[in-house]
């Protein structure tokens, strides 16, 4: 799709055939780091070994020479320098390695976003966006847990083993090695197993205390309900049950870590090679130093066991997070776009038609049924109907944020199926009703849809749109931040900010959701101002209550549960619709246009 | 990293220590026969652990020595008796301490939140919602977490003293070797306390901006699709996500020192011991077994020591915790049933207010002085000042039993607080609010909930079923009672095309409904009460025109018969009223029908002209 000339081209990152995959990457994104940081780790484990056999050799030398000798101070200070050795070797593999966990997490987080953000909006539907962050916050962060501390443990505790079981054959026998080596992968294997009974409860856990969260949370945002219909009583019973089920959860999960089998295993282990060792030293098999070192080896492989379990959990937590994390980048689309081999020339400003159009959100129902109607180039169209008569949806189809289930649209004879959405975007926009504008300054806001807008247009956008009138109060003119950091605008700025920034994509086809609430009679004029110079001499598709707006139409759409029950102008519904007859009705103060116009 | 976060609690605490202990106390006590077998059990770990080396160094000086069989298989199985006395002590306590901690979290939590359901609305209007959560869930667990401390570091100042006690024993050079993990211990604390706490809150915010944008680009989403401009938002993710990982980077730096230094200064130690040793048994002091002992316990007195340093930070925090969960707990709202308080005798349903002012405490927000309907500044943290602000100035008005009265003025007029008081969510400062003659404070809360409803501005709703939220104040309605309800609300309609009808999940507040559904689901959820008093906070805002005109004179029918406070914000509201109250900079200005009001022409007149007049035929006319 190199010739559409377009910025973006959807997700261009690397894909991954599963969720281990996607975790096992990380050994493969900077391989020679990572190998560097590999072999530093053996160097450290051999040095983090090496004082326990020193002070064994030391001790044997003292007590066949009897005297300090310059031999046993030559040991001291191997002793240090292997200290100094490992301190400087660990230091520089654990940072290579903390910086090679920092940025998978860091990469996995882009290539996150950049994937799901090019999904459809089907996939946006589906999945709350509170959920989608969570997921590339906390959930990422874990999957790095896995890599860092958990791999980078559990790679350092397989060297440590091999090193130390070699160590152990070296200073005494091979089957006390064997019999140390298979101690250990006992250990491991009980270890695993225990994690594995844990993983499902503390699952739970992690879902119980959501679930406490949410529900705490909801009671005191609600509480002026929760308190006016009388339901604080049955709040409280029902927290504390929650809060019951949690704690008792909290137990078994506690309880679990008593009595702990691995322990067992390296206890008997360490017990059998002390013994067996102090019988070879009595039989004149060993020198004492072999009692001090196997005890000393013990010890050391001991600490560098102790985060095991825990690093097995994390690990277990990473590999299911990133399956998750998987499952949301691989999202398939239902109605994939259709592929679209070469783009039609097309005339923008011809006429709209909708052909036999049905919609469902792919819930079993219809959104829109059965839409035929063509739009005249450059028409004003107002669009009415109640909550759910599926007026936003049409709006969405036009955007091409949804294909229809059945139909087509079609722009001068051209159906939009064939037209890659980022064209009909470049064609058609919208001012919604919710308006949403990013945090950050207020031009750049505007110039959204035009990064390369320069100081005049994005001014000139903004006075066409009314909204210098409030800018120019703001202490840094169009420089002033909004949102979380910022200033705080009111409904009727945003509107403004949105038209200017709608003035500037320039469409040829307008999309207007205006289904305002009351506002004062100022903003409102401002408003209608604003609307006017961004209509003018564009087609324009509006949702609207507005009388005036529906007044002035050159088309009026009646909706009612996603279908057409009337089509045609304003004076020409009133005649023939009695649907259209009530609801003008209806509308503040019509009866008073209705007298005023026949008087 | 999760640990280390508590290392950055807020330390500032309005209690002593022995205060808290003592609060702390009142719940633990309950456990007192636990916490006593815990001590009991971690005497016996401490003893087992210190004695298992001593063993071995026996073993050494034995063997050198050319023991026989017989004492060798004594000092194995002694040596493993006592590694199985750790090993089951150890588990006993963790098997016990895990009840005590469970449970006693589920009784502060508990006890928090039943606390905070009624705590004082003024309360909740100050703090925000997810801050009051956390003192439930966060702060409760974070004090077992700081009880699970203390037990740990109790059994590591025992096993210090310990280990201390042998190796002075032995001689007391070890001792004194031994005793450079302190100075070590408070050099690493210091640096991770100072310099660490920079590095972290540096990469906290960074992530905060980093959620910020990924938050505001996930739900910006269509918009960046509809303008084409997904590669902006990817680059400015980009560009965040560079910056944490390089915060992250510098953090890392310091925290992978931690563990090689500590090593280093055990090897350090071990060589002193073992240099020490060679010198003393040269003058015939200590044994080869001693040495060994030397520097077994050397290394192992390092370790309780960097805890000890470490979990003094968490203890803090912990204190910090119970500070603020004290402050809740020992609190006493002031609105609340009074000892003789009496259901409410209803006698028709007239509201009075006589002579009421209301003033409440606040932060000052700094506002830049714009002109009218300028934005404001949000408050930046907690720089402001306290303050009183009055937001009403005696007030008297009546409403009439059965009749509708509408509320009108700019926002900030004290509107909302009248509703409010109306509900008792708080109490006048001075002067009275009256139903049927009856004084607020002297009837129940739950006979004037049973009363008087409120619909208010910001459509509220939990999670749940359309069905459960409607039923939210009659759990016991039939189904049948609530189809009904929503029929003659006008609610019916959009509820049936809904994907599951009224068993339709609603979740994050009934996000996937438009405003106006979500209210025309309060109004429901309200009349479905059935209240005699009715009170409709801008009610109608959040429908617009076309849905409010339908389902208007659904409502009219419903309204009717009950006393009725609206606070109007739509021409057609205000049309059909029995009587107008005007409300100016907190006062009561104007009292009577639009015609007479009108005949005034004076603040409600002004009113009329500004909000609700273009509403109707002139904007259209002007044209």
């Amino acid at each position: 799709m190199k010739t559409l000339g377009v910025e973006y081209q959807g997700y261009d990152g690397p894909s991954y055939s599963s969720g281990t995959t996607l975790f096992l990457s990380f050994f493969t994104r900077k391989v020679p780091t990572l190998i560097f940081a590999i072999m530093t780790m053996i160097l450290s484990s051999f040095f983090a070994m090496l004082p326990a056999v020193l002070v064994g050799t030391a001790l044997d030398e003292l007590l066949v020479q009897g005297e300090v000798t310059s031999r046993f101070m030559l040991i001291i200070f191997a002793i240090v320098l292997s200290g100094a050795l490992f301190y400087v070797i660990s230091f520089l593999g654990l940072y290579t390695y903390v910086t090679l966990g920092f940025s998978f997490e860091r990469d996995i987080r882009q290539e996150y976003f950049d994937r799901i953000q090019t999904h459809s909006l089907t996939f946006h539907d589906e999945n709350n966006s509170s959920k989608l962050l969570s997921m590339g916050m906390t959930e990422i962060s874990q999957m790095r847990q896995g890599v860092m501390p958990a791999l980078r443990q559990i790679m350092n505790n397989i060297f440590s083993v091999l090193i130390i079981t070699v160590t152990i054959y070296l200073t005494t026998d091979i089957y006390k090695a064997v019999v140390a080596f298979i101690g250990f992968v006992l250990y491991y294997i009980l270890a695993i197993f225990q994690a594995r009974r844990i993983i499902p409860i503390r699952t739970e856990l992690a879902n119980t205390v959501g679930v406490m969260t949410e529900e705490s949370q909801e009671i005191f945002k609600g509480i002026e309900v929760v308190r006016s219909m009388r339901a604080s009583l049955r709040e409280i019973m029902r927290f504390r049950n929650t809060s019951e089920q949690y704690s008792n959860l909290g137990k078994t999960e506690g309880r679990m870590a008593a009595f702990y089998l691995p322990n067992v295993a390296i206890l008997i282990l360490t017990s059998l090679l002390f013994g067996w060792t102090l019988y070879d030293v009595s039989n004149g098999l060993l020198e004492v130093s072999a009692v001090i070192q196997v005890l000393g080896l013990l010890i050391t492989l001991q600490l560098t066991s102790m985060m095991m379990p825990q690093m097995f959990l994390l690990l277990n937590a990473a590999l299911t997070n990133s399956n998750r994390i998987w499952e949301k980048m691989n999202w398939v689309d239902p109605y994939p776009d259709p592929v679209i081999s070469e783009i039609p020339d097309i005339d923008w400003e011809g006429d709209l038609e909708f052909r036999d159009v049905w919609f469902s959100y792919n819930n079993g129902r219809y959104a829109l049924k059965n839409l035929n109607f063509t739009i005249p180039s450059g028409s004003k169209v107002a669009v009415i109907g109640g909550p759910g008569s599926g007026k936003s949806t049409l709006l969405k189809l036009l955007l091409q944020l949804y294909l229809p289930s059945k139909g087509e649209i079609l722009i001068s004879g051209v159906p939009f199926k064939n037209i890659p959405p980022h064209i009909v975007r470049q064609h058609v926009s919208r001012v919604e009703q919710e308006v949403f504008l990013f945090s950050g300054k207020i031009r750049d806001n505007i110039s959204f849809a035009k990064p390369s807008a320069t100081y005049e247009e994005i001014l000139q956008a903004a006075v066409a749109a009314q909204a210098m009138e409030f800018i120019s109060d703001l202490p840094e003119g169009l420089d002033t931040l909004i949102g979380e950091r910022g200033v705080d605008l009111s409904g009727g700025q945003r509107q403004r900010l949105a038209i200017a920034r709608a003035i500037l994509a320039d469409p040829d086809i307008l999309l207007l959701d205006d289904s305002a609430s009351a506002l004062d009679s100022k903003t409102e004029e401002l408003l209608r101002k604003a609307l006017d110079n961004l209509s003018k001499d564009r087609m324009t598709i509006t949702v609207t209550q507005r009388l005036n707006t529906l007044v002035k139409a050159d088309l009026i759409i009646l909706l009612k549960r996603g279908e057409i029950i009337a089509i045609g102008t304003h004076e020409k519904l009133l005649e023939t619709s009695t649907e259209y007859q009530k609801i003008f009705e209806l509308l503040p103060e019509s009866e008073q246009l209705i007298k005023g116009g026949v008087s | 990293m999760s640990r280390h976060s508590s290392l950055f609690a807020d330390k500032t605490r309005t209690r002593k220590s022995s205060e808290l202990l003592r609060v702390l106390w009142r719940y633990l006590s309950k456990f007192k026969y636990s916490v006593a077998l815990v001590a009991f059990l971690t005497l016996f770990y401490t003893a087992a652990v210190t004695y298992q080396p001593i063993i071995v160094q026996d073993a050494i000086n034995l063997l050198i020595d050319n023991a026989t069989f017989d004492t060798i298989t004594l000092l194995v199985v002694f040596y493993l008796g006592l590694a199985v006395l750790g090993w089951v002590t150890q588990s006993l306590v963790t098997w016990v301490m895990a009840s005590v901690q469970n449970e006693l979290v589920h009784d502060l939590r508990s006890d928090t939140f039943e606390k905070l359901v009624e705590a004082d609305f003024s309360y909740h209007s100050q703090i925000q919602s997810g801050n009051i959560t956390s003192r439930v869930v966060n702060d409760t667990q974070e004090i077992t977490t700081g009880l699970n401390v203390f037990t740990t570091s109790v059994t590591n100042l025992l096993v210090a003293f310990a280990t201390l006690g042998v190796l002075f024993s032995i001689s007391y050079w070890f001792g004194l070797i031994s005793l450079l993990a302190i100075p070590t211990a408070m050099v690493i604390t210091t640096v991770i306390s100072s310099k660490g706490k920079v590095r972290m809150l540096k990469v906290r915010s960074s992530m905060g901006r980093v959620s910020g944008k990924l938050a505001e680009n996930l739900s910006g989403v269509s918009i960046a699709k509809s303008f084409n401009q997904e590669e902006r938002t990817s680059s400015e993710i980009r560009k965040l996500n560079n910056e944490t990982y390089e915060y992250f980077k510098q953090l890392g730096a310091m925290m992978t020192m931690i563990f090689p230094s500590i090593t280093l200064v055990s090897m350090i130690m071990i060589a002193l011991v073992v240099y020490s040793g060679g010198m003393l048994y040269e003058q015939g002091l200590v044994t080869i077994g001693a040495i060994y002992l030397g520097t077994v316990m050397v290394r192992r007195f390092l370790s309780p020591i960097l805890a000890l340093s470490n979990n003094i930070t968490n203890l803090q925090a912990s204190l910090a915790a119970l500070d603020r969960v004290t402050d809740i707990l020992y609190s006493r709202p002031a609105v609340g049933n009074s000892p003789d308080a009496k259901p409410l005798e209803f006698k028709g349903g007239k509201v009075e207010l006589v002579d009421v002012t209301f003033s409440y405490k606040t932060r000052k927000i700094e506002s830049p002085g714009m002109m009218g309907g300028a934005p404001h500044m949000k408050s930046k943290g907690e720089n402001g000042k306290i303050e009183n602000v009055q937001v009403l100035k005696r007030v008297s008005f009546k409403i009439p039993a059965g009749k509708k009265t509408a509320l009108i003025g700019h926002t900030g007029a004290g509107k909302s607080t009248v509703t409010k008081l109306l509900l008792r969510f708080y109490d006048p400062s001075s002067g009275s609010v009256l139903i049927d003659g009856q004084d607020l404070r002297d009837i129940t809360l739950e006979s004037l909930y049973d009363t008087v409803s409120l619909v208010s501005q910001e459509p509220y709703l939990f999670v749940g079923t359309v069905m459960d939220n409607i039923r939210y104040g009659r759990p016991d309605a039939t189904d049948e009672e609530v189809y009904e309800i929503a029929s003659m609300v006008g609610a019916d309609e959009f509820i049936d095309a809904l994907p599951d009808g009224y068993q339709t999940q609603l979740t994050e507040s009934g996000k996937s409904l438009s405003a106006g559904q979500r209210q025309m689901i309060t109004i429901a959820r309200t009349m479905l009460k059935n209240p005699k008093i009715l009170i409709l906070d801008e009610a109608t805002s959040r429908l617009d025109a076309y849905t409010e005109s339908l389902v208007q004179l659904a409502q009219q029918k419903l309204f009717d018969g009950r006393t009725t406070l609206v606070i109007a914000h739509r021409l057609s509201t205000i049309r059909d009223v029995d009587q107008i109250v005007v409300m100016d900079d907190g006062e009561a200005v104007e009292v009577g029908t639009h015609d007479e009001l009108m005949a005034l022409n004076g603040k409600y007149t002004e009113l009329y002209q500004t909000y609700y007049a273009h509403q109707g035929i002139e904007a259209i006319a002007s044209d």
